[in-house]
C-alpha cells in the first residue's frame, strides 16, 4: 500500500512545468497557484514522514500476508489474493491492518481529511 | 469540435424557429464551461415577443470514461425525466452529428444556486436545506419511475459490468493497492440479487443540485445516465466526497440516511434495504478512486498537462480510506 503516484519527482515536475507555462488568465492563475501551494505542503510532509511511513507499510504488509496465510508476499500477489475474495472470515483484522496504513497515507496525503469516530 | 460564438449564431435559430413556430434572434451568447466532455454556452434569444435563456450543452469529443451514453441520449434520458415529474430543464432541440456545431442538446436555463458550499453554509439557502430531503428524494423517485420506452440507446450499467469495467481500468494503471483489490472482492462477492432495472441518474449529488433560496429548481448533468439499479443514486449520494467534509451528515453533507431513505420510499413507494444502498456506496467510493486514478493519468501518460490533474492522484488515499470505513461499517451491519 504506497503512496500513490504521481510520486514527489513527479508532483516537483508538474509544478515546475506549471511554472514555466503559467496560465495567461490571473483568475485561473491564483487558482493554480492554491494547487501548487497544497502540493509543496504534500511535499514538505512526505519529506519528513515517508520514512516511518514506509516502515509502517512494511509491517502492515507482513501483517497482512500473515493474516491472509499467503505464500505470496509480493504487494501484486497480496492484491490478487484480496480481489479473489472470499477473505470474509479475516475481514475485520484485514480491516484493521490497512486502516492503520491508510490513516498514515492521509497523514502525509492530506492530513485534515475528516476521519471517522 | 471548437465551437465558436459565430457558429451558434449562424446554427440555433434555424434549430429552434421551427420547434417554437416564431422567429428567433439571438442576443447573447456566453461559454460557461469547457468541460473534458462537456461544452456549456448560456444563450438569451427572443423568440417572437418572448425572451429566452437557455443552455447549450455540446459534445467536446473528450474525455469518455467509458459509461457516457453521449449527448442525444442524454438529453432524451433528461426529457423523459422531467415528462415523469422530475424537476430538471426542458429540452428544447436535439443537435446532431451534421448540425454545424456536432452532437449536443438545447434547454431552458433554469435558476439557482449549484455549489455546494454555498448551498451548505448561506443562511439564504436556510428553507432550501430544509426542504432538501422531501424534494431531492421527490426528484429522484421521478427519474426511477420514468418509463423507459424510447431510452433503449441508454447503456445497461449494472453492478457487475460497472465494477469489471472499473478494476480493469484500475489495474490498466499498474499501481497495485490492496485497498482497490479488497474493495473489489468484497463488491464481487456481495452484488445485490434483487436489482430493479430504472433510469438512473449516474451522478446524483451535490454540486448537481440547482436550488433557488426556496428551494429545488432542477436536477442537473445528465452525462453519466443510464439504465441500472435505482440504489446506485442513493449510494452515489452519500459518498464521502459529496458530503463535503461533512462526514456525520451522509447524504450530501446536509441529512442522515434514514431520513432521506424514508422521504424516497414516501415518494417512490419503493423499500430501501439500508445495506443495499450502502453496496452502492461502497462501489460509489470504488469508482470514485477509480475517477481520481484516471485523471492522474490523463497527466502521467501525458493526455492533459495540468498540474490539477496531477494533485487529485493524492486524493486517491482518501477514497482508500473512505473504502475502508464504508467496508467495516457494511461489516458492523451485517
Amino acid at each position: 500500500m504506497p503512496l500513490n503516484r504521481p510520486h514527489a519527482r513527479e508532483l516537483q515536475q508538474a509544478i515546475e512545468h506549471y511554472r514555466q507555462r503559467p496560465d495567461p488568465d490571473p483568475g485561473v492563475h491564483e487558482y493554480y497557484g492554491k494547487v501548487i501551494a497544497h502540493l509543496e505542503a504534500l511535499l514538505e510532509r512526505e519529506k519528513a514522514l515517508a520514512a516511518a511511513f514506509a516502515h509502517q507499510e512494511k509491517e502492515g504488509m507482513e501483517q497482512l500476508a500473515a493474516v491472509l496465510k499467503s505464500s505470496d508476499q509480493t504487494l501484486s500477489g497480496l492484491c490478487r489474493r484480496l480481489a479473489s475474495g472470499n477473505v470474509n472470515e479475516h475481514l475485520p483484522a484485514v480491516l484493521e491492518t490497512l486502516l492503520a496504513v491508510a490513516e498514515a497515507k492521509l497523514d502525509i496525503d492530506s492530513p485534515r481529511y475528516p476521519r471517522a469516530n | 469540435m471548437t465551437v465558436t460564438v459565430e457558429q451558434i449564431e449562424q446554427v440555433i435559430p434555424g434549430l429552434v424557429e421551427p420547434v417554437m413556430g416564431n422567429r428567433c434572434l439571438l442576443q447573447q451568447c456566453r461559454r460557461l464551461t469547457a468541460g473534458a466532455s462537456a461544452d456549456t454556452w448560456w444563450l438569451q434569444a427572443t423568440v417572437g415577443q418572448q425572451q429566452h435563456q437557455w443552455i447549450l450543452r455540446l459534445d467536446a469529443g473528450g474525455e469518455d470514461l467509458g459509461m457516457a451514453p453521449g449527448k442525444q441520449w442524454e438529453a432524451r434520458a433528461q426529457q423523459a425525466a422531467a415528462d415523469a415529474g422530475c424537476a430538471t430543464a426542458t429540452v428544447i432541440a436535439e443537435l446532431g452529428e451534421d448540425s454545424g456545431l456536432g452532437c449536443g442538446y438545447l434547454m431552458a436555463a433554469l435558476p439557482g444556486e449549484s455549489l455546494p458550499p454555498v448551498l451548505l453554509k448561506s443562511p439564504a439557502y436556510d428553507t432550501a436545506r430544509r426542504r432538501f430531503p422531501d424534494q431531492v428524494a421527490g426528484a429522484l423517485a421521478a427519474i426511477h419511475r420514468t418509463p423507459l420506452t424510447g431510452l433503449g440507446g441508454l447503456p445497461v450499467l449494472d453492478a457487475r459490468r460497472q465494477l469489471e469495467q472499473l478494476y480493469a481500468m484500475h489495474r490498466d494503471y499498474g499501481e497495485p493497492l490492496p485497498v482497490f483489490a479488497l474493495a473489489y472482492g468484497w463488491l464481487k462477492e456481495h452484488v445485490p440479487d434483487n436489482a430493479s432495472l430504472t433510469l438512473v441518474h449516474g451522478d446524483f449529488r451535490l454540486g448537481n443540485f440547482l436550488f433557488t433560496e426556496s428551494g429545488l429548481s432542477g436536477i442537473l448533468d445528465w452525462e453519466l445516465t443510464h439504465l441500472g439499479d435505482p440504489m446506485e443514486d442513493l449510494g452515489w449520494l452519500c459518498v464521502n466526497a459529496w458530503r463535503f467534509g461533512r462526514r456525520a451528515k451522509p447524504v450530501a453533507g446536509l441529512t442522515q440516511r434514514e431520513v432521506f431513505h424514508a422521504a424516497y420510499e414516501a415518494a417512490s413507494g419503493r423499500p430501501v434495504d439500508p445495506v443495499h444502498a450502502r453496496y452502492w456506496e461502497l462501489l460509489g467510493t470504488f469508482k470514485w478512486g477509480v475517477i481520481c486514478q484516471y485523471q492522474a493519468y490523463s497527466y502521467l501518460r501525458g493526455r492533459v498537462s495540468s498540474v490539477e490533474r496531477a494533485a487529485i492522484g493524492r486524493r486517491v488515499a482518501e477514497t482508500e480510506y473512505d473504502m475502508l470505513i464504508c467496508l467495516k461499517e457494511l461489516q458492523d451491519a451485517a
